[in-house]
């Protein structure tokens, strides 16, 4: 009988142990997976408030801290930024995850136009020859980097065509025949493979 | 002894707004019935109360009366004439920097003893000070300095053509027979060369019996359209002539011609009003220009159409309620709003900035040269922009039903409030996150100021457009609260606290503050405080002190030059020396104080506001924190005269 209640007080301890490591477990990847929501969330909001006054170069220049980034978007805010409430934390995460105090730097737009791309997870690409290269290497980066648009290299043309709209939303300055030019270019852009060590 | 002034006999009036319009339906009934053809500044509406005399059709009122009898004729000096022609126009003051060339003129002041010179010892200050007056008054800025002071004029001359307002400005030449260098000084013989590109017209008056003639046309001028500064030069001994010359009476009020826009523009304009799903309204200057500020709010109301400004530099007014929920705040072509943009209308600015690709554009301005100066419009309509609100206005009455109008107006202002909304429970965020900072934040002070000041200040700024948008717009701007002027668009630094000056001549019952950052301070401003001190103006001078050019440092760094990379800011650090701002104000007698800290400036606004309610000027010298890139640098490229320089022994 003691064996019993014995065990099943082990069985207990067992089980609540496991329910505490999943559980954290769940917990953290949660978190984990709520962060990475934040930076996401984060992101887009930078594309489409941020880049209404300035180009993101003016972001992908700076290191700040979290802190530092934070009271950054307040005064943007209080100089016009149109970031809502909700946006205001998940776009510092993205700015301090992205441009924090050991982000490494971007590549200068020259050296982007040339093809080498910053390092990025360890793939470098070299951009193909071709008559969108000119666009993309004078226009896009009058916002952002180019490793914004090869980490998209291997999507269909219809989502090119999107992405590229959706810039146009942003202030892109491209005219109907460059668009199309564009979208074709960026449609025969391979994906990206992952340097050997 | 100076005599008194005179009790103004022909006081200057204030700028008459322009006149009570009538509807469209009731402007066509009136003027087809009676064949009149509208006249600018009549009100046609009156008219149709009085009742006509036997034998006429409809009763003349007393400025439609025949003008009988001939022109006053003047008798005198030629100087003496232009101030005749002046004061016969309202003119009551005229801003003047030094000079030993008009001195006719001012024989000719003291004898009339109503005009009031306000003296400025700089000329680019004298022409700012007169540049703040006329866009305060919204009538004519006079000023009389010297044909070498032409070049220090310069700066504030560009920012007073940007900015389109009407100025006559004199100055004394050389005589005929020093021509051709032959004076002392060998001065240029063509003063006013250097000014014409800043002009809308500039004459070398060089025979005596016309000036009056001259000045009554470069009024004309000044008042266009477009609308700018006009450049005259006198000689000296030109000036002493006797002449005899008509003085006419010109009503200032009127001097730009008033016009409508042609009937079917406006019902196009109104048809794509109405049907639009997302407007949005951009407003420019010449609504305040025009006084027209609360006929644009009650069509934007009407249709709860948001509206939006275009940010520097080309901000000179805040022409819409800041605090009203259908205001969206600076215009970008990919701007965020409630709705994806479908027809853009512009009034009264000269659409600097391009309009979003593929929405359809109305441009409305009484200017007709900035009618699709800058980007091309789909409709460009030429009017007085407040005539046209109200055809606009009308002509809605008659596209929709009330029902109808009912609808769209609710259910946008629906949309457009819940998305201002949020956006400013952001900015309370944002002035709560950085409201105790140490130094100062900007949102601090911009809070400060709008719970300390007159809820009807008059805020005259020449702030960056970076940190001073984040000052200004804690403040709550529109009727029945504070009014903006400035920045000008010109950007030429130099112009702000000679222009608050000009706006405290023109509005002397309103506090007036200049916001200055320490940078544009040092462009030459200091010189008014003397006369900011002289005349007793009443203001509040506050120098954003960040020791450096803050936005020249940030702009250069995001260029990501040589500099920016080696993290060197090359010219912006203003410290080393720190200056003393309160030690330059106490040098011209003005009370000031520094602020250093977030505690001390609630205390010290009010003192200042206790002083100027007594008629003091102050000045405060408020640390702020530097922001943006390389905050922390103090570098500058090191030169030291005293260092490099041969000593030479004591005793040689």
């Amino acid at each position: 009988m003691q064996d019993k209640r014995n065990g099943k007080r082990i069985l207990a301890v067992v089980l609540g142990i496991s329910i505490g490591v999943i559980g954290g477990q769940w917990t953290g990847a949660a978190a984990q997976d709520s962060k990475q929501a934040d930076i996401e969330k984060g992101k887009e909001t930078a594309g489409q408030a941020c880049v209404q006054c300035h180009n993101m170069r003016t972001i992908q220049q700076q290191r700040k801290s979290l802190e530092k980034w934070r009271d950054t978007v307040y005064g943007m805010i209080s100089q016009g930024a149109p970031v809502f409430p909700d946006e205001i934390e998940p776009l510092a995460a993205y700015l301090a995850a992205n441009y924090g105090p050991n982000s490494p730097r971007s590549a200068s737009p020259a050296q982007a136009a040339g093809g080498a791309q910053p390092a990025q997870g360890g793939v470098v690409q070299q951009l193909p020859d071709g008559e969108g290269k000119t666009i993309l290497a004078s226009n896009c980066q009058e916002c952002h980097g180019l490793d914004m648009v090869t980490a998209k290299a291997g999507s269909s043309q219809d989502d090119w065509t999107t992405i590229v709209a959706r810039m146009l939303t942003y202030g892109a300055k491209l005219t109907p025949p460059d668009q199309k030019t564009l979208v074709k270019y960026l449609s025969g852009l391979p994906q990206r493979q992952k340097k050997s060590e | 002894m100076t005599p008194p002034l005179k009790k103004n006999e022909n006081a200057e009036k204030p700028q008459q707004s322009v006149p009570d319009a009538v509807s469209r339906r009731d402007f066509v009934r009136v003027t087809t019935a009676t064949g009149i053809a509208a006249l600018a500044g009549q009100s046609v509406a009156a008219l149709a109360q009085e009742k006509p005399a036997p034998g006429v059709v409809k009763p003349v009122s007393d400025v439609q009366k025949l003008p009988k009898g001939e022109p006053q004729m003047y008798e005198g000096t030629a100087a003496g004439a232009i101030v005749e022609q002046l004061r016969a126009c309202g003119v009551r003051k005229i801003f003047h920097t030094n000079t030993s060339g008009l001195s006719t003129i001012w024989d000719a002041v003291y004898s009339a003893g109503d005009v009031q010179v306000i003296m400025v010892t700089h000329e680019g200050q004298g022409v700012a000070a007169t540049h703040g007056y006329a866009l305060a008054s919204k009538s004519l800025g006079v000023f009389f300095g010297s044909g070498v002071g032409v070049g220090n004029s310069m700066s504030n001359l560009y920012n007073s053509w940007k900015d389109r307002v009407p100025l006559l400005i004199g100055f004394g030449a050389a005589g005929l027979r020093e021509q051709g260098g032959m004076d002392q000084t060998e001065t240029w013989d063509n003063h006013l060369k250097p000014t014409e590109p800043f002009t809308v017209w500039n004459w070398s008056c060089l025979v005596a019996e016309t000036m009056p003639d001259i000045v009554r046309r470069a009024m004309k001028f000044a008042y266009g359209p477009p609308s700018g500064p006009v450049t005259l030069d006198f000689p000296a001994e030109l000036l002493a002539q006797k002449i005899k010359a008509p003085i006419y009476k010109i009503d200032l009020a009127n001097a730009r011609p008033g016009f409508r826009a042609k009937p079917d523009l406006i019902e196009k304009a109104a048809q794509w009003l109405a049907q639009a799903e997302n407007p949005v309204f951009i407003l420019g200057p010449e609504i305040t220009q025009e006084g027209a500020t609360e006929e644009i709010r009650a069509l934007a109301e009407k249709l709860s159409v948001p509206v939006s400004n275009l940010g520097w530099p080309n901000d000179l007014f805040a022409n819409f309620p800041t605090d009203h929920p259908l205001y969206l705040g600076t215009y970008s072509p990919s701007m965020r709003s409630s709705g994806k943009m479908d027809l853009l209308v512009n009034f009264g600015e000269k659409f600097a900035v391009r309009p979003p690709q593929g929405v359809p554009t109305v441009q409305i301005s009484h200017d007709p040269t900035i009618l699709g100066k800058v980007f091309t419009a789909d409709l460009v309509i030429a009017s007085d922009v407040r005539a046209a609100i109200r055809d606009l206005s009308d002509a809605l009455d008659g596209i929709l039903t009330k029902d109808r109008m009912a609808r769209i107006r609710s259910g946008r202002l629906a949309e457009v409030s819940a998305f201002t909304g949020k956006l400013k429970q952001s900015r309370e965020q944002a002035l709560h996150g950085r409201f105790d900072q140490n130094p100062l934040s900007w949102e601090r002070v911009g809070y400060e100021l709008d719970q300390a000041l007159d809820k009807d200040a008059v805020i005259v700024t020449e702030l960056g457009p970076a940190e001073g948008s984040r000052l200004l717009r804690q403040i709550t701007f529109g009727k029945g609260n504070k009014l903006r002027i400035g920045r000008t668009t010109g950007s030429a630094l130099g112009w702000g606290v000679g222009a608050a000056l000009g706006v405290n001549v023109a509005l002397p019952d309103r506090q007036v503050v200049s916001l200055q950052g320490d940078g544009g301070f040092l462009f030459g401003q200091s010189e008014t405080l003397w006369s900011i001190s002289r005349y007793e103006a009443p203001m509040l001078i506050v120098i954003m002190n960040n020791r450096g050019y803050n936005d020249t440092r940030n702009r250069a760094m995001m260029a990501g030059g040589t500099l920016a990379q080696a993290g060197v800011d090359f010219t912006s650090y203003l410290g080393s020396p720190d200056i003393d701002f309160t030690k330059i104000a106490e040098a011209y007698s003005i009370k000031s104080e520094k602020v250093k800290t977030p505690g001390d400036l609630a205390p010290a606004l009010q003192r200042a506001v206790r002083n100027m309610r007594d008629g003091k000027p102050v000045l405060l010298d408020i640390s702020v924190g530097p922001e943006g890139y390389l905050t922390e640098s103090t570098w500058y490229q090191r030169y030291s005269i005293a260092e490099i320089r041969n000593k030479k022994p004591v005793g040689t």
